[in-house]
């Protein structure tokens, strides 16, 4: 079966996360160029998680790889890395996702709790 | 500086093209976050791991973002892989199995024989479909020696031809020690011999693996249109249910001889009790259904990006 075929494998493939490495990237991007340990650092500060190195830059190499971040002029032995227009718009779009997804979730917890026939008490 | 001795250790966990472009960058965020001190575990973890997803990565394999080209390519190479275990599976068997005839009564050979005959068809087929896709790669490969760019080839094609020389040489004095000895001594009763066998069987592996290591290599630089991509995923899948059509007629035929002549399957006189699972079949048994599930992840890997490809 074809992924297109299948909408609920396709959305939760697509269905961003808040510990994605990508996503802490671009989110630390969004306030302008840094390098690698500036990532480590900013990442932690905000998010409160440590990226492995080898997580780190395997996520900056796909990111690079799709167009989504670029690498500055290296300064050193590091180099910075911005986020392109093309990221800018797919972390729009990714928080927009997420905004829907948090709203839904805080107006259902707002309705309260229905238990399903099976759940219900007897 | 230990730290920087460590880290360099780790990073050649990753592909050299990938090293080159991001390892300055991943040994300096290293040496800021971690000190100079030796590695901790959780951050020597995370660099095998990054450095296994990369390298499957550069092969075509996983995550997204790759070319369909390179996965369906990924794909059959890892087919043609997947082949070079099922021969080595199947020398074992073929080893173990190459006088059940003789000893099985003439009566009860019915399931066994067919079950024996259909793993040969279909070891057949999947072999076919293997040459097939490798000679129809061959023009592919003629225009990038011709290009000059098969400079890369030279290394991994010297030990294909020192390998092939080594297990010509081994099979020849096999052949010769074989011929002074009874069929007892090369039987497994003579441990010389059996030792001589293993080392036999060690540099034909080698043979094999650096052939394999060497059409891999090729196959990842040659052009291959669009078209002829297509056909190596179909000869891809056939190749792999013919594996796995050999593993599973292997698998009849085990189950068909323990049930009506067990004796077959171990060397024990008549009447003496003993296992039907013996080393020698348990490997042929693992090699050949490891590499019928690698054959067929492979090929599913491959018929999936194949929509994807251009015309």
């Amino acid at each position: 079966m074809s992924q297109s075929s299948n909408p609920s494998k396709a959305a939760r493939r697509r269905a961003p996360s808040g510990n994605d490495p990508s996503l802490l990237i671009m989110t630390s991007l969004a306030s302008g160029p840094k390098h690698g340990y500036g990532l480590f650092q900013d990442i932690e500060s905000f998010a409160g998680q440590r990226l492995g190195p080898g997580t780190l830059y395997g996520a900056i190499s796909r990111l690079e790889e799709r167009g989504l971040i670029e690498g500055l002029e290296p300064e050193g032995r590091t180099r910075p890395y911005r986020l392109t227009a093309a990221g800018q718009l797919a972390l729009q779009e990714t928080l927009a996702e997420m905004r829907r997804l948090l709203d839904e979730g805080t107006a259902r917890l707002a309705l309260g709790p229905r238990l399903t026939a099976k759940a219900r008490p007897a | 500086m230990k730290g920087s001795a460590d880290t360099g250790v780790w990073l050649r966990c990753y592909p050299p093209a990938w090293r080159e472009r991001y390892g300055e960058e991943l040994r300096h965020l290293i040496l800021a976050s971690n000190g100079p001190g030796p590695l901790p575990w959780r951050v020597r973890l995370d660099l095998v791991l990054g450095g296994a997803r990369e390298r499957l990565r550069s092969f075509g394999l996983g995550g997204v973002g790759i070319p369909p080209e390179r996965r369906a390519r990924a794909g059959v190479l890892l087919v043609l892989c997947a082949w070079a275990v099922m021969l080595v599976g199947g020398g074992v068997l073929q080893r173990f199995s190459e006088n059940w005839k003789k000893v099985t009564p003439a009566v009860h050979r019915g399931l066994p024989a067919v079950a024996y005959d259909a793993l040969i068809v279909a070891a057949a087929i999947a072999g076919l479909a293997v040459i097939v896709g490798i000679a129809l790669a061959i023009p592919s490969l003629t225009r990038l020696l011709r290009g000059g760019g098969g400079h890369e080839l030279r290394g991994p094609a010297a030990r294909a031809v020192e390998a092939t020389a080594l297990a010509i040489v081994a099979s020849v004095a096999l052949l010769i020690w074989s011929h002074q000895l009874d069929s007892a001594q090369r039987n497994g009763h003579d441990f010389a011999y059996a030792l001589g066998f293993v080392l036999w069987g060690v540099a034909a592996i080698a043979c094999l693996a650096s052939w394999t290591a060497l059409a891999v290599k090729a196959a990842r630089k040659i052009e291959l249109r669009s078209s002829l991509l297509w056909i190596e995923t179909e000869l891809a899948a056939l190749a792999a249910l013919g594996m796995l059509c050999a593993t599973l007629a292997t698998g009849v035929w085990w189950g068909a001889l323990a049930r009506v002549a067990p004796g077959a399957l171990s060397d024990s006189p008549p009447g003496i009790h003993s296992s039907i699972v013996t080393s020698q079949l348990l490997l042929a048994g693992v090699l050949m259904g490891g590499a019928a599930c690698l054959a067929l992840g492979g090929a599913a890997y491959a018929l999936r990006a194949r929509p994807a490809l251009r015309d």
